[in-house]
């Protein structure tokens, strides 16, 4: 019974198969003609322009297609792509005609910011950024961004609330906890840097600049024994920087241990002899130790570089009197009035 | 200060983002305390008994001390509000037991309603417990009150007060009957006018005390200063930064000693120009030249260091002597002073405390009105920058002749949250033990509970309430109870106690500075009146000696450079020391 049946269906299969071949025949033979015939879709031109690198042709026939379909908000979005390589005004152009309702709008935004940010538009970027936090107040890039963008522009007392926001709406991101310290540094208020720092480390362990700006954050925010080990653990990898002796100096002179805080500033001196900080905390030191002439010597050399440092004038200004160089203390001091008015 | 590492990380983060007598008391009772082996009125909790070198048990429940302060801040967060008040020590009659008047707050809008709280004496039984005895003392005040400050201005042998405030300061003569009435002196009222800290001084070394009053600020009362804080598209409301306020001069009144003050401020130089913020003051003789020199702590603005020339004039010296800003001519928020031998060099040091973010700083003088910035050298550095301090006091605590340091801190305000800082409102206090003048180290998590839970301090003021032969503290807190901390440490050095009694000089010595010869070292120590922040402590001095049972000899220079001494004073009791009876 089988074989039987088998035997009667072979011609049929055969049959089906070769009116199929025949079909699809047809098919591209027509296609091959139309496309012989007919000028092809411009998008199409567009991206396989794009795909062999010639730009004015895809950004052509992009237009031409926009021409067509003037609604067609992701071309919008790919032709300001392209025109991002090659022009960025014409770019903000095509990207600013993406509507706020379309999908392509916060790609279209993040692009216009990017631009913008490239270009120092400063004021377009800030809008659009503002703008994007208000549609996508969950969205963690456009706050960063912002925090970003008002720390470059010295303003990081408008950029903080934005750099923590982006830290609570995206805590994995080491960057955003880094640049929140940053900012913080910039308010002078280190102290608060601390937990920032600890946040970025949990990242990146091995972030030389976390552990060194750490070492100066504890300094500052009273928690000498700490700033210590992050300094150490700076020397440990990097022998020669000059910073981190100096935290080490400062962490251990505020432990008390004014001698060994001098020999480490002295190793730190050695790699750089006329490092302001370094020679400002050594004269600290020095006038502690009731040896203001040999401060002085070592802050005079300073002066013609750092007139303006209101540190060192006040420094020099103390050192001079105890020195009983009554005149230079008093013109010192009459700067320092001007300095801190 | 970060440039470098910021640079590379911020390239980084772009990509990514995007008279020597061994006197009794007045009224006899027990003088001599067994500093060594006594037992505290009220019992310590368990996590009180850590290792430490103080040990301080807050008594204000267990002896009766129930004063709450009154300062309800307001929507507005007007100013004054936040700064808290003063609390002093002063024997209200003679008794030999230090009384503690507790200056008391209002609420903005704050009249003298008598149901209202109001400023609080509170008279000490024996150290045991305290009655409240405002009424019956005739010193019921329900305005706002700063400052206190008691010295015996009549030279009658009872203690005067002065008390400042918003709007109005108040001069209170000591009737000797435990009550104290009004007096009138010159500018006593002045609306809007906020006064802070008080301190006497003889400045003229005539034998009657004169008067140094702090004014902060000139705060409406029409158009009360008012500021917000804008973060995040969000604005509220906080007490104004001290630039954002009207100053006005200090005051400084001669006292005619006929019960008449004649203000002198203009005519002595310490009211030129607009004034400074001022908060804290303290008078003492620190050129060692024989009259009496005021440190004002300003906020914000350069501190005064008035220079008495000792011909009715005072220059300042701020910026010369290295004490108007810090080490690196930083001008501070400063708030609370205490003035002392730190360091053992037989000079007075000036200890100022400061903002949050700033350290508190110590000047260690040089002599020749010179003083060196030491705080991080010191160990006070660090520990301070964190913290908010108001009061400062320099005490003995353990007795063994060095002296250690209290902070009491808390923030001005309350929203720091919302205005996006780190930090709170209510801070640890501190203590510091002094490691033989080199450092001073933060004891506080060892102190006791009171140490380990924070607070919103404000005024500081020290007494051995208990005469039990140690230093205790009372603290006024901004809103909250007062604290009175008994010290309670068990290892302890012998004491002197000595009461100096002026003849020519003003009655109660204030102003004279003591040398305790110890044989190994002298120590040094001055008679105040008006200190920490807003407050002041006993008269009596308390004067620890470590392991010796006897001062070989104690000098006193009176106010005017008149020098005597008593030689071989035994511990653990009271020596009131006569002007005229030592020798020359």
């Amino acid at each position: 019974m089988s074989d039987n049946t088998s035997t009667t269906r072979k011609p049929r299969r055969l049959k089906r198969l070769l009116l199929l071949l025949a079909v699809v025949s047809v098919i591209w033979g027509t296609a091959t003609i139309a496309r012989m015939l007919l000028p092809p879709a411009p998008l199409l031109v567009a991206r396989e322009s794009l795909e062999v690198g010639q730009f004015d042709l895809a950004i052509e026939y992009y237009r031409k297609h926009l021409a067509k379909y003037p609604e067609d908000w992701g071309v919008h979005s790919e032709l300001g792509l392209v025109l991002s390589e090659v022009d960025r005004p014409q770019a903000l152009e095509a990207f600013r005609n993406v509507p706020s309702d379309s999908e392509a709008y916060f790609d279209a935004s993040r692009q216009i910011v990017s631009i913008c940010l490239a270009t120092e538009r400063i004021d377009e970027a800030e809008k659009t950024l503002l703008d994007l936090t208000e549609r996508a107040p969950e969205d963690w890039w456009p706050q960063l961004t912002l925090a970003e963008l008002y720390f470059r522009e010295r303003r990081p007392l408008d950029a903080l609330p934005y750099a923590r926001r982006s830290t609570e709406l995206n805590p994995q991101h080491g960057g955003a906890h880094f640049l929140t310290a940053e900012i913080l540094d910039d308010l002078q208020r280190p102290g608060e840097m601390i937990g920032s720092l600890q946040r970025s480390l949990d990242f990146d362990l091995d972030n030389y600049a976390a552990h060194i700006n750490l070492s100066y954050a504890y300094s500052e925010g009273g928690q000498p024994e700490r700033s210590q080990e992050e300094a150490e653990w700076c020397l440990e990898r990097n022998a020669n920087d000059v910073n981190a002796y100096r935290f080490l100096a400062k962490a251990l002179r505020d432990q008390g241990h004014v001698e060994q805080a001098m020999e480490t500033l002295e190793k730190a001196l050695t790699l750089s002899p006329y490092d302001l900080e370094c020679r400002l905390l050594e004269a600290e030191l020095l006038i502690f130790d009731r040896r203001e002439e040999e401060a002085l010597k070592h802050l005079e050399p300073l002066y013609e570089h750092y007139q303006n440092d209101r540190r060192l004038v006040s420094l020099l200004a103390r050192a001079a009197a105890s020195s009983g160089r009554t005149e230079e203390a008093k013109r010192y001091r009459e700067q320092v009035q001007k300095l801190t008015d | 200060m970060l440039s470098c590492v910021r640079g590379i990380w911020i390239a980084v983060a772009i990509v990514l983002v995007v008279g020597c007598s061994g006197a009794d008391s007045p009224n006899g009772k027990r003088q001599n305390g067994v500093a060594q082996t006594r037992t505290s009125t009220a019992s310590p909790r368990p996590d009180e008994l850590s290792v430490g070198p103080f040990r301080f048990v807050d008594a204000a429940k267990s002896t009766g001390l129930r004063f709450r302060h009154y300062s309800p801040l307001t929507e507005q967060r007007h100013v004054h509000l936040v700064m808290g008040s003063g609390i002093g020590w002063f024997d209200l009659d003679h008794d030999g037991w230090p009384d503690l008047y507790c200056c008391q707050g209002a609420s903005f809008d704050g009249d003298s309603n008598e149901e209202l709280p109001s400023n609080a004496l509170f008279y000490n039984r024996e150290g045991e417990t305290f009655s409240e005895v405002t009424r019956q003392a005739g010193l019921l005040d329900t305005r706002y009150s700063m400052g206190i400050a008691s010295a015996d201005y009549d030279n009658d042998g009872f203690a005067d007060l002065c008390v400042t405030g918003y709007h109005a300061n108040t001069l209170l003569h000591n009737n000797g009957d435990g009550t104290l009435t009004p007096v009138e002196i010159p500018q006593q009222s002045s609306p809007g006018r906020l006064s802070a800290s008080c301190a006497w001084g003889d400045v003229d070394a005539n034998g009657n005390i004169d008067l140094y009053i702090t004014n902060y600020s000139k705060l409406g009362p029409e158009d009360y200063p008012i500021c917000e804080h804008t973060a995040a598209d969000e604005t509220i409301h906080i007490a104004c930064h001290p630039n954002e306020l009207d100053r006005m001069p200090d005051l400084l009144y001669r006292n005619a000693g006929d019960g008449q003050f004649v203000e002198i401020s203009k005519a002595a130089g310490v009211a030129e120009g607009k004034g400074r913020q001022g908060l804290g003051v303290i008078a003492a003789d620190l050129d060692q030249d024989g009259d009496i020199d005021f440190y004002v702590a300003n906020d914000t603005t350069p501190n005064y260091l008035w220079e008495n020339r000792g011909n009715g004039k005072f220059t300042d010296r701020g910026a010369d002597s290295g004490t108007s800003t810090n080490r690196h001519g930083a001008r501070e928020a400063s708030m609370g002073l205490a003035v002392g031998d730190v360091d053992g060099n037989g000079q007075l040091d000036l200890f100022i405390t400061n903002f949050y973010d700033e350290t508190n700083t110590l000047y260690r003088n040089e002599v020749n009105l010179l003083f060196s910035d030491v705080t991080d050298e010191m160990g006070l550095g660090a520990s301070s920058r964190p913290r908010l301090a108001f009061g400062v006091s320099f005490a003995d605590f353990d007795n063994d002749g060095w002296l250690d340091v209290l902070a009491a801190n808390g923030h001005i305000h309350d929203r720091l949250q919302e205005i996006g800082r780190n930090g709170s409102f209510a801070q640890l206090a501190q203590v510091f033990y002094n490691e033989r003048g080199s450092r001073l180290r933060d004891v506080s998590a060892s102190s006791g509970h009171y140490f380990r839970e924070p607070h919103v301090g404000r005024g500081t003021a020290i007494a051995d309430y208990d005469r039990d032969g140690d230093s205790d503290v009372a603290i006024n807190q901004l809103n909250s109870k007062t604290a009175l901390l008994q010290n309670d440490a068990k290892e302890i050095g012998g004491q002197l106690r000595v009461e100096l009694v002026g003849i020519t000089s003003n009655r109660d010595g204030v102003g004279a500075t003591l040398q305790i010869d110890l044989g190994d070292r002298v120590l040094i120590r001055t008679v105040q009146a008006g200190g920490s922040y807003l407050s002041c402590d006993e008269r009596t001095m308390l004067i620890g000696l470590g392991s010796l049972d006897q001062v070989r000899e104690v000098t006193v220079t009176w106010p005017g450079e008149r020098r005597e001494s008593w030689n071989d004073l035994g511990e653990n009791r009271l020596w009131r020391l006569v002007e005229g009876s030592g020798r020359e």
